[in-house]
């Protein structure tokens, strides 16, 4: 049986809430200590580029605890607003990464929110205004926050793609694209790329990213947000 | 890796002093004797595999000293994944080529299951007559081809300023010392693993 339990990272093995056994200290007298760690962390990576006329939001579709993997096929990626359970005609999409159990919570209510204020105004929320209040919701849970990291892509009033992006108390800033720099050569002039540059770009940076992070892979969802839509590509991603 | 290294040298002399095969138990209490010597200081996990005299064994070696003797054993952060295709599919007197498919298989269910393990399967069949290491037997994972091309366009980096340094302008720095011949040059013995 021993040959059973030989994990030889034993001193790095990842902790998980609900398995923490009570601890007793020699300092404190022999005193024993419960603790209860309400997060764990699902792993998994997101991304979000922006174009002209269009937003792409990705994430790979593995859900992890530790060295196990809980499922291959769990979306990161969610439709804020619209109507209904199948958010029709929606405009806005949340990504969440860390602890899967809070991201949905997170988009549950960003969701809510959004339809109530569809419901108020008899309007689509602006995906400003929608990011605003993300910002708001996240900060309002200070002291016991949502433990994810959120990005928020949509087509604002003029049509071009919005992406915000938040840490787990706050917006983080809003996506602004800069001009790189460059010497002895004439300053390269950022421009925004092309929706197939853009899909493949993202495609890339995904199997790079399975290449090199355990947590990452199974499966590639991505959201291509226009004027005309959201469109959901998913694709496989490898599975080791 | 230097605790195996030291077990086969320490080996060779005993095989030496002896004047007979080493034996599989032998390396086995070497390596034991040395980590429990250490309590576990010296984190080495090891299987230990191999033909003598005596038969075929299989032992594991755990960093604090203990050992196990089993039909089939399994290490490492995906050796219950391994472990579970053992139990299921293992049976007593398999063939050469059942067994290197059963470990193919084991691997390969720690690869898929097991985030700490990844990629390809490499297989070794120890035999009485020799060792045959089968480097990469299976490549479930090869890495996708790039949609898009990332090389850098030549002429990227700007060049800024340009000098010609002669062969005259350096040979002063230069000083050539014959040295005499010794004669032999050191040849490392070559393991007996064939290709």
């Amino acid at each position: 049986m021993a040959a059973l339990s030989s994990y030889s990272m034993s001193a790095s093995t990842p902790t998980f809430s609900f398995q923490q056994p009570p601890q007793t200290s020699s300092a404190a007298g022999g005193q024993t200590q419960h603790s209860f760690y309400p997060y764990t962390d699902n792993g998994g990576s997101t991304l979000g580029i922006s174009g002209d006329s269009f937003t792409i939001l990705a994430g790979d579709t593995r859900s992890t605890s530790g060295y196990n993997i809980n499922t291959r096929h769990e979306p990161k990626l969610f439709r804020i607003g619209g109507s209904g359970p199948t958010h029709k005609n929606a405009r806005i999409v949340l990504s969440v990464v860390g602890f899967a159990a809070d991201g949905r919570a997170l988009q549950e209510r960003l969701d809510t929110i959004v339809k109530l204020y569809r419901y108020q105004h008899g309007k689509d929320i602006s995906v400003h205004a929608c990011a605003q209040r993300l910002s708001h919701i996240l900060y309002g849970k200070r002291f016991f926050p949502y433990y994810v990291t959120a990005i928020l892509g949509g087509i604002d009033e003029e049509g071009k793609g919005a992406l915000y992006s938040y840490d787990p108390v706050n917006l983080k800033n809003q996506y602004e694209p800069e001009a790189a720099q460059g010497l002895g050569k004439p300053q390269l002039v950022a421009k925004p790329l092309d929706r197939k540059t853009t899909e493949e770009l993202v495609r890339d940076a995904f199997t790079s990213a399975v290449e090199r992070h355990i947590e990452v892979g199974d499966g590639l969802q991505m959201m291509v947000i226009t004027k005309d839509g959201i469109e959901e590509i998913i694709s496989p991603l490898k599975q080791d | 890796m230097f605790t195996t290294a030291l077990i086969s040298s320490n080996l060779e002399l005993h095989a030496l002093s002896t004047g007979r095969k080493p034996r599989v138990v032998t390396v086995m209490t070497m390596l034991k004797q040395h980590l429990f010597r250490y309590q576990g200081h010296i984190g080495a996990y090891l299987v230990v595999a191999g033909c003598d005299p005596t038969g075929a064994h299989l032992f594991t070696v755990h960093a604090h000293g203990s050992t196990d003797k089993l039909p089939y054993v399994t290490m490492g952060s995906g050796s219950l994944a391994a472990m579970s295709v053992f139990e299921t599919q293992w049976t007593r007197d398999m063939s050469r080529e059942q067994a290197v498919k059963l470990c193919a298989e084991a691997i390969q269910a720690g690869i898929f299951n097991d985030l700490g393990s990844g990629s390809n399967v490499d297989v070794c069949v120890i035999t009485a007559e020799k060792t045959t290491l089968m480097r990469n037997y299976i490549t479930p994972n090869v890495r996708e081809r790039k949609m898009r091309d990332y090389k850098f366009k030549r002429g990227t980096t700007a060049i800024l300023d340009e000098r010609v340094v002669r062969r005259e302008a350096i040979e002063k720095y230069v000083t050539v010392e014959e040295v005499a011949e010794t004669g032999t040059t050191a040849v490392g013995e070559r393991m007996d693993v064939d290709q």
